[in-house]
């Protein structure tokens, strides 16, 4: 049977966004790209330089 | 035509039409082709129908789904991973820094050791260097890191506008805050603030109220103890605090309504005390706990001898202790400033021949232990009853148990009713310009009698310094978010001779500041250059100036007692204790001769006051007695439940002198059975997602003019009402009738019970009898090195679940929340088992934690069929997360239960995901997987501590050891009940008590070899007769 070469572009484009819908859902796709919150983080974890630490194999620092 | 009709060999000829006849039977040869040109005419797809062909779909299909493939990157990129190009010097990657500092979760202000990685906290431990705590905090403590992490913390200064709050600026925030308390003029500021016990921001506070004169401190907290200071004040002197008592040095305890390891007074102290009082290897010397109670605690449910007793009644009890004290001889003074001539001890237990037999045993080692005992009531008794208290330990030389070098110190001490209801008067008049709730909430704690919520409204400027919003923020003008303790300085002094330092471990999360920090800034004259650091400094020349004892180096001073988190100082003058002969003399019962119900409102030792009510690991723990989670409930006696008809689950409506509210029911086993109970802190309204409509508020039940206590009501009617709700119970409540199942634990030996005189008359008792006999199919294995095992002690272990938090924070235990636990669907890998036997009225307790038992001969590890539960070499039974498909046959085939399914991603289904927000993730344990769904865990004896600790001896050249390790349990333990170690070392201490005379495991006859040994519980209970 012969083929017709005529791509309909609603299908194709279709298509195309049915895939993509279902790679976002199952998380293909990464957030960045949608503008998602999630990906930056606004907190900012820093120790305080005035805090005085126990050194963790035991040794005492800053005894008087 | 005749012709037609006949072929060539002139047979006959056949024709389907006229074409075909007139043909000579010849047809077009299209007619002879099943399929003529044109019968696909209707179909083209260049016409009506689709375009594309299949096959081009497909071509199109699969290219989409490449080019997609191709685009993405892993969804779990977070971003970049890269090493430090400058490392900072106090982070190593991987390795934990550790920092003293103090919980402010109660009055106690234990000491604390916030463990950090990569600069975050991740847990938090006792000091081991501070006097009191010894290394140890209680469940507070240790959930304590989920409020620093709190998702719904408030992240920035909000201001109310037509009750919508929107983010306003510090700098806007603090200069009408500070016009406001400016022009007073002689009006009132009133700041409302819990009990501070820190001497440095008393010294502020001062300083603050000298700045702007019209400022008031008012301090409260809703469990003050008040009672009990103020008797101890009119048998000691006004200048006196109630006695630190040696609880060690005791060989008799009484607990008069006090849940000594519950919530009362400092539990980790006095559980270590009676821990160390219940060592088996030095029997004879255990102490004997009595608890004398209406409703059912922790205490209680660990004490030799337990006596019901309606909470109303405890003046009663006294009197006839003081009565039956006389007959048997003990005389004092001090008996005669009181009439207790009308007591006896018959009637008071006249429908009980149990208890008074336990009582006459009370009298006796009263009376043979003087100056060796210790009477304590709980905080919920009224004045009059402390009073009695310490005229009985005064009679009984039992003040020889004060501590006479450490007094209780009560720093900023509280408001008195007269105090607040002159603020009330004050407020409705519109003297008060300004009120600051100040990291409090009265509009939650006081009383409605009070009428606050009412009289704020004629308040000028209502100003709330919190964390996260509550009863008391929700109706204030500004909400000021303030630091959380672990971004904090300051300092906690409760006792003398002991002050503890509290310092930030992280940098504030979010735009929040210090309270102090907020106070000092506007004392300042230019409020824009607000300054972080000004109350370390503030609070480091204080130090300085009045701890520091001179030499040359005082930064060096202050670093090593930053280092340390305390100093104590020693060389304290004697403290002496002059009892008022004349104290018992004015002493009257506050209650009245009843028959109606009791109401006890008690302190619950998770949630407190209410202000742990949106953590999620507080709310899940079971409570020690009901193993009820999520909720609060009237105790109800089983009796009492029989005679109104109700079960549990049953709705009831409370009405205490006209103030009433509908709470759920359960039987509670071993309740009074005209006593009632329920825990206060419960019921929030406004407050963040999880502690929304979590129990019921019962502080709309107190008054503030009870007669016996703000805790004790008489007279209170219950009255069925149509309704269930369902109470989420990690632990079923079989039948108690059921003969099938009445003491199971016991006739198949998962608990096993002796008493003290039975043990050192025959110390081999526990194994006596028939023993199973135990073959096997598979080879013995020997484990050359290190064999890891537990030892877990039920003399010492009173049911406390403060190593189930602790096990929750360090493995990563998402919450699940309160429909899942009824489920049964609770994550908790350690559980603690509560077990009754004897009759739902005079029930015996007994508790015991459950973990995985690690089984030699595992049960679990043959049934999987991906081998995603394995053996290791050192003897634990290990977890493959990433091999597990969810068979849970694992768990099918475990016969002590103690595998947890993953059967949701329970961090996203929780309150819609509450626990997946930031800033949540920084709090796990980054040596511990995070589980998702469809995946079993379990206990794992800690296997990253064991990790780090054999990398550790490696790194030192040797092997690791079995004092190398300790789990997490084992570290939060309070009375050391749990030990951990290598049973090959045969020297140690610890392979010595797994093969004690009292250690037993678990279902032994199923012949599984589990390696966690149980310490059989030694009651200290005189045999019959004697």
């Amino acid at each position: 049977m012969s083929e017709k070469k005529i791509i309909n572009r609603k299908s194709f484009f279709g298509s195309l966004l049915v895939l993509g819908l279902g790679a976002y859902f199952m998380k293909l796709i990464p957030f960045n790209f949608l503008g998602s919150k999630s990906s930056k983080s606004k907190i900012v974890i820093k120790e305080n330089s005035l805090s005085v630490k126990r050194n963790s194999e035991g040794v005492k620092n800053g005894r008087a | 035509m005749a012709e037609h009709n006949k072929d060539t060999n002139n047979e006959k000829l056949y024709w389907k039409s006229i074409e075909e006849f007139q043909n000579d039977g010849v047809l077009d040869p299209s007619h002879y082709n099943e399929f003529r040109p044109g019968v696909k005419d209707d179909f083209d797809p260049s016409s009506s129908l689709n375009g594309i062909s299949r096959r081009k779909f497909l071509t199109l299909l699969s290219a989409s789904a490449a080019l997609a493939a191709a685009g993405c990157t892993d969804y779990r990129d977070k971003g970049k991973l890269m090493p430090y190009n400058s490392k900072p010097e106090e982070i190593t990657i991987g390795v934990p820094n550790h920092y003293a500092s103090t919980c402010t979760g109660c009055e106690n202000q234990c000491g604390i050791l916030i463990k950090t990685r990569e600069g975050r906290p991740i847990k938090v431990d006792g000091n081991p260097e501070h006097p009191i705590s010894k290394g140890k905090i209680c469940e507070k403590g240790q959930g304590s890191i989920m409020d620093l992490y709190d998702p719904s913390r408030i992240k920035s200064p909000l201001f109310n506008r037509n009750g919508i709050y929107n983010e306003i600026s510090w700098i806007e925030a603090d200069k009408q805050i500070i016009k406001a308390l400016s022009e007073l003029n002689g009006n009132t500021a009133a700041i409302i603030s819990h009990r501070v016990f820190s001497p440095v921001a008393l010294r502020l506070h001062s300083d603050f109220a000298d700045r702007y004169p019209g400022v008031k401190f008012y301090y409260y907290d809703l469990f003050e103890g008040q009672s009990r200071v103020n008797a101890w004040r009119k048998c000691y002197g006004e200048n006196s605090t109630p006695a630190i008592i040696k609880w060690e040095a005791a060989d008799v305890w009484v607990s008069l309504e006090a849940d000594l390891f519950g919530a009362e007074g400092n539990p980790v102290e006095q559980i270590r005390a009676h821990a160390n009082r219940k060592d088996v290897k030095n029997a004879q010397k255990m102490n004997k706990l009595y608890a004398v109670e209406g409703r059912m605690t922790t205490t209680g449910m660990n004490s030799d001898y337990r006596l019901k007793l309606n909470t109303a009644k405890q003046y009663d009890f006294l009197m006839s202790l003081i009565s039956d004290l006389s007959k048997q001889g003990v005389t004092s003074d001090l008996f005669s400033s009181v009439d207790f001539s009308a007591y006896d001890s018959s009637k008071l237990f006249e429908n009980n021949s149990k208890d008074a037999k336990a009582f006459k045993q009370l009298v006796k080692d009263l009376a043979s232990n003087r100056g060796k005992s210790i009477i304590y009531a709980g905080e919920t008794s009224s004045e009059q009853v402390h009073i009695l208290v310490n005229l009985l330990n005064e009679a009984l030389g039992n003040s020889a148990l004060y501590d006479t070098k450490t007094e209780n110190l009560l720093s900023s001490g509280s408001a008195s009713k007269s105090d607040w209801e002159s603020l009330i008067k004050d407020m409705k008049s519109g003297k008060v310009k300004v009120l600051i709730n100040y990291d409090s909430n009265p509009a939650y704690h006081l009383t409605a009698d009070y009428g606050f919520e009412d009289a704020l409204k004629n308040v000028g400027l209502v100003v709330s310094l919190s964390t996260l919003e509550n009863e008391s923020s929700f109706r204030s003008n500004y909400i000021l978010p303030i630091n959380h303790t672990f971004e904090s300085w300051g300092d906690a002094q409760t006792r003398s001779g002991v002050k503890s330092l509290i310092q930030p471990v992280i940098e504030p999360l979010y735009n929040t500041r210090q309270k102090e920090s907020i106070l000092l800034n506007w004392m300042q004259d230019d409020i824009t250059k607000f300054d972080a650091v000004a109350y370390h400094d503030y609070l480091k020349n204080y130090w300085l100036s009045f701890y520091f004892a001179g030499g040359a180096n005082p930064d060096k001073w202050w670093f090593a007692a930053l280092h340390d988190g305390v100093i104590v100082d020693t060389g304290a003058p004697d403290i002496k204790y002059t009892f008022s002969k004349d104290s018992g003399k004015d002493v009257k019962n506050s209650a009245v001769n009843s028959d109606g119900f009791t109401l006890l409102l008690t302190h619950s030792p998770t949630l407190h006051d209410g202000r742990f009510a949106n953590n999620g690991f507080l709310q899940e723990l079971p409570n020690s007695v009901s193993k009820i989670t999520w909720d609060n409930y009237l105790s109800v006696s089983y009796n009492s439940a029989k005679e109104l008809g109700i079960k549990t689950g049953s709705m009831v409506e409370l009405d205490v002198d006209g103030r009433k509210l509908n709470v759920p029911v359960l039987i509670q086993p071993g309740m009074e059975d005209k006593t009632v109970s329920i825990d206060l802190g419960y019921g929030r309204t406004k407050s963040p997602v999880v502690a929304q409509a979590i129990g019921f508020n019962t502080i709309s039940l107190m008054s503030k003019e009870a007669k016996i206590s703000p805790f004790v009501y008489q007279n209170v009617k219950i009255t069925p009402i149509p309704g269930k709700y369902e109470l989420a119970s990690s632990q079923d409540h079989y039948n108690y009738d059921e003969t099938l199942i009445r003491d199971a634990h016991l006739k198949r030996h998962i608990i096993k019970e002796g008493t003290v005189a039975g043990f050192i008359a025959n110390p081999n008792f526990l194994h006596e009898g028939p023993k199973h006999s135990q073959i096997s199919m598979y080879p013995i294995f020997e484990y050359k090195d290190v064999k890891w095992g537990m030892n877990i002690d039920l003399n010492k272990c009173v049911g406390c679940g403060q190593c189930v938090v602790a096990c929750n924070v360090e493995n990563n235990i998402p919450v699940v929340g309160k429909d899942q636990v009824a489920t049964g669907r609770e994550m908790h890998w350690l559980r603690i088992d509560r077990y009754y036997s004897g009759t739902p009225d005079e029930p015996v307790t007994s508790v015991q934690p459950m973990m995985c038992q690690h089984c030699d001969k595992a049960p679990c590890e043959n049934v999987c069929p991906v081998v995603a539960t394995t053996h290791s070499p050192d003897g634990l039974n290990q977890m493959v997360y990433n091999r597990c498909v969810g068979t849970r046959y694992c768990s099918n085939n475990c016969p002590y239960k103690v595998r947890r399914f993953n059967f949701y991603d329970f961090r996203d289904h929780f309150a819609k995901g509450y626990y997946y927000q930031e800033p949540v993730n920084y709090a796990h344990n980054p040596e511990v997987t995070v589980r998702s769904r469809g995946v079993m865990e379990k206990c794992t004896f800690c296997v990253h501590r064991i990790e780090q600790a054999r990398s550790q001896a490696k790194v030192q050249g040797r092997p690791v050891s079995g004092a190398d390790v300790k789990t997490a349990c084992q570290d939060a333990c309070p009375a050391n009940a749990i030990t951990f170690g290598d049973q090959n070392n045969k020297e140690s201490e610890f392979a010595k008590d797994h093969e004690h005379n009292l250690a037993y495991f678990l279902l032994e006859e199923i012949n599984v070899k589990p390696n966690i040994a149980y310490l059989a519980k030694l009651r200290n209970t005189q045999p019959e007769g004697a």
